[in-house]
């Protein structure tokens, strides 16, 4: 080896091996190496002088001699095996923690987990052998996460009766059952009860995950774990406004590397919730145009939020008067058609094609301009003709039924119902009949769905349930359009927690709330977690299990608050 | 780069999608017990944690491409060291503030193939043993604690002595050690 010249800053470059310099100083020294080959010799020696002999001191500290160490000088060293550690935690790869062996407290062992450099569960441990951060990575599809925790770490573990330690290992080996198991025998330590709630994240058992969250809070209300915990679960539970308030927070408490992920999660959190409540407000905005006669809605729009997009087409074709009208509809059409994955939007086009009625479609959007001044939607210009009533709408009704105009009879017996929304108890019969001879799913959905909502009206529960739990096994077969399917699942929902049937009520409101989540449908959100929130607050148990989802949902609807303008359409 | 943060986190991860192979499952194996030394050094070079965690996997990879040509098994330590610290040497290189005056397609060449490391480097815990018991008691205390992760404060306090003659008994421990290793694996000294 050729000896490089000598160098000033040789001294500089042995503290930059340590660490020791840091901001400038660490940047003088960084800069300085790049261009002098005596300090980078002089780097690569003390580097691999310091690892070739980091290996034999932990030895000599792991089986000290007792006659040449005092005893103080030992319980310093175990200390400074744990500093040591904390220094490898930070980086975030390997731990080392010191802990007492039982029966020679005086011998200090030391287990070592070595963890991989990022982490594959998404929640936060609070066990002090795995609790630093580690960069997140998305596990494959289809893999569940884990990584691979060395069988004798775990048994030394065991043997040290570390329920705590051991529950946190398995649960990032995979092996949730046997995580569960320890964990359970692990205590009731504020760390204990968050590290259940990053299990019961990865379980997909976000209410159980929020219930352990809010536990540790309730413990230390500033537990760095917990708080994330809590944030994912809010997540998985859907509320992504107060689960991005909640990594906000964790964000304030610049904790390094966890700090900069929470903003991360909570900034992306709020722009998809942005866009899907954009959307509806755009949306909303097509759906008061259209009283007018107007059609502002977008094919983009519609393809992505086909649910809200389908209430306002379908008056739309009921009130076009000539095939131009509707050919202009035709692309909206094919967009809902796209993803919903059907050509329910395309037939019923080809269906109002195939038998145009002028005469009834311009009474039918004079209809719908009238109403949304009634219900208030848009201001009225003073010209609308009054909404047909009495005689008027016995002639609008019969002539309807006279051109076999079907598709038109089902909109107006809707909309000229005495509530305006569900159709009147004589005529409800009929309305069935239409909508059974409906090719249309989304017709024969919202038959039933109105069937029982009468039932209900009139406290037959057993009736109502009956037609609603046939809508749901339409709802499984193909063709079904998720926006009615949430309104059968919510009305379930109703149901069950008017007959204190309550977890049923939960689980029917917990499908229809997955469902509105993953369909983007906003427009049913707000009231599906005013019923949520309903539901957890009911029954024995509600203290203890219901007042975190209480909370929660709450929470959710006050962010949400003012945000969005949620007028629904008449045909919803 | 998906593949190389896989390399040590064990089975499965690994047949998602990345090219395994019985050298690649081996070359996991064996540096899996190296990664906390590595991240360490990282660490101390880098000042942050992603750096040092790019600069780490960084050193995975370009080990596991030199794997068939790594002979020498007996010390892989030494070897995956000086991969790490040629790779931060080129980063600095790439990264330097002040201008370059090189052009930077000598920079890119500069990038090292893992180097032999220093004979010295190849020598048994029990040599090593043997060259800590020829420093003085004041400059093995010193490389001691510093083994263990302490920081020249707390050695300083430790031991009662300044900070700035702590860096200097590290240097000076850290030459005599060699000095004792290459008298002890008779190299020159």
């Amino acid at each position: 080896m050729t000896a490089p010249q000598a160098c000033a800053h040789l001294a500089r470059t042995h503290a930059f091996a340590d660490g020791e310099l840091t901001g400038a100083d660490a940047d003088d020294a960084r800069d300085h190496l790049a261009t002098c080959a005596a300090c980078q010799a002089e780097l690569a020696e003390v580097l691999q002088l310091d690892a070739a002999v980091a290996g034999v001191v932990a030895g000599v500290v792991a089986a000290p001699a007792p006659e040449v160490v005092s005893l103080a000088w030992y319980r310093r060293r175990r200390v400074q095996v744990a500093a040591l550690g904390l220094a490898a935690a930070a980086a975030a790869v390997a731990i080392y923690v010191a802990l007492p062996h039982p029966g020679t407290p005086d011998e200090p062992g030391a287990v070592a987990v070595a963890l991989a450099p990022r982490r594959v569960v998404e929640a936060r441990l609070a066990w002090h052998g795995a609790a630093a951060y580690r960069t997140y990575d998305v596990p494959r599809a289809g893999e569940p996460p884990h990584e691979s925790i060395a069988l004798m770490t775990l048994a030394e573990l065991e043997k040290r009766g570390d329920d705590h330690g051991v529950g946190v290992l398995q649960l990032l080996n995979g092996e949730r059952r046997q995580a569960a198991t320890h964990l359970e025998r692990a205590g009731d330590s504020v760390d204990v009860i968050s590290d259940r709630a990053a299990l019961a994240l990865g379980d997909n058992q976000p209410e159980q995950a929020l219930r352990f969250a809010d536990a540790a809070l309730g413990k230390d209300a500033n537990h760095g774990a917990a708080l994330w915990n809590r944030a994912l679960a809010l997540r998985d539970l859907g509320l992504s406004r107060t689960a991005a308030a909640a990594f906000r927070e964790v964000a304030r408490r610049g904790e390094p590397g966890w700090a900069d992920e929470a903003r991360q999660r909570a900034a992306s959190l709020d722009a998809e919730t942005d866009a899907v409540q954009h959307r509806f407000e755009r949306l909303n905005q097509a759906s008061v145009a259209f009283t007018r006669g107007e059609i502002e809605l977008s094919v983009d729009d519609a393809r992505t939020m086909p649910g809200f997009a389908r209430g306002i087409l379908y008056d739309a074709i009921r009130s076009a008067a000539t095939p131009a009208q509707l050919a202009a509809l035709a692309p909206l059409g094919e967009a809902i058609d796209a993803a919903d994955r059907d050509t329910a939007m395309t037939d019923a086009l080809a269906r109002a094609r195939a038998a145009l009625h002028p005469a009834l479609s311009k009474p039918y959007a004079e209809m719908v301009r009238s109403l949304a001044v009634e219900l208030q939607i848009t201001p009225a210009a003073g010209d609308e003709a009054p909404v047909p009533s009495g005689a008027t709408r016995t002639q609008f009704l019969a002539a309807l039924r006279a051109a076999h105009a079907g598709d038109l009879l089902i909109g107006a017996l809707m909309k000229l119902s005495d509530d305006r929304r569900v159709v009147n108890r004589d005529e409800l019969a009929e309305f069935a009949k239409l909508t059974v001879a409906s090719p249309d799913p989304w017709m024969q959905l919202l038959g039933l769905q109105q069937q029982a909502e009468v039932a209900l009206t009139q406290g037959d529960l057993t009736g109502a349930e009956a037609l609603l739990l046939r809508a749901k096994q339409r709802c499984t077969e193909p063709g079904a359009p998720a926006f009615r399917c949430i309104l059968i699942e919510a009305l379930l929902g109703q149901l069950y927690a008017a007959s204190r049937r309550l977890p049923d009520a939960r689980a029917a409101l917990a499908v229809a709330w997955q469902t509105a989540r993953a369909s983007g449908e906003w427009v049913m959100q707000d009231a599906l977690l005013e019923r949520l929130a309903g539901v957890a607050s009911l029954g024995d148990d509600a203290a203890a299990a219901g007042l975190p989802l209480v909370r929660a949902y709450r929470d959710e609807l006050v962010h949400r608050r003012g945000a969005a303008n949620t007028i629904p359409h008449p045909n919803l | 780069m998906a593949c190389a943060a896989l390399l040590t986190t064990g089975e499965p991860a690994w047949d998602g999608g990345c090219p395994v192979t019985v050298v690649e499952r081996a070359f996991a194996q064996a540096v899996r017990e190296h990664e906390p030394l590595l991240t360490g050094i990282a660490r101390r070079l880098c000042g942050n944690d992603a750096d040092a965690a790019d600069l780490v996997h960084d050193t995975y990879e370009r080990a596991l491409r030199a794997w068939d040509r790594y002979a020498d098994r007996g010390n892989l330590r030494s070897w995956m060291v000086a991969i790490l610290n040629n790779l931060f040497i080129d980063r600095c290189r790439k990264t330097r503030r002040t201008p370059k005056t090189e052009a930077i397609d000598d920079l890119e060449l500069a990038a090292p193939e893992a180097a032999a490391p220093p004979a010295w480097t190849n020598v048994t815990d029990q040599q090593i043993t043997v060259a800590l018991a020829t420093l003085g008691a004041e400059f093995r205390r010193v490389y001691e604690l510093h083994a263990l992760g302490r920081s020249y404060d707390e050695i300083a306090v430790e031991m009662k002595i300044a900070k700035a003659t702590v860096g200097t008994r590290l240097i000076r421990a850290r030459k005599k050690l060699k000095d004792a290793l290459l008298r002890e694996i008779g190299g020159e000294a």
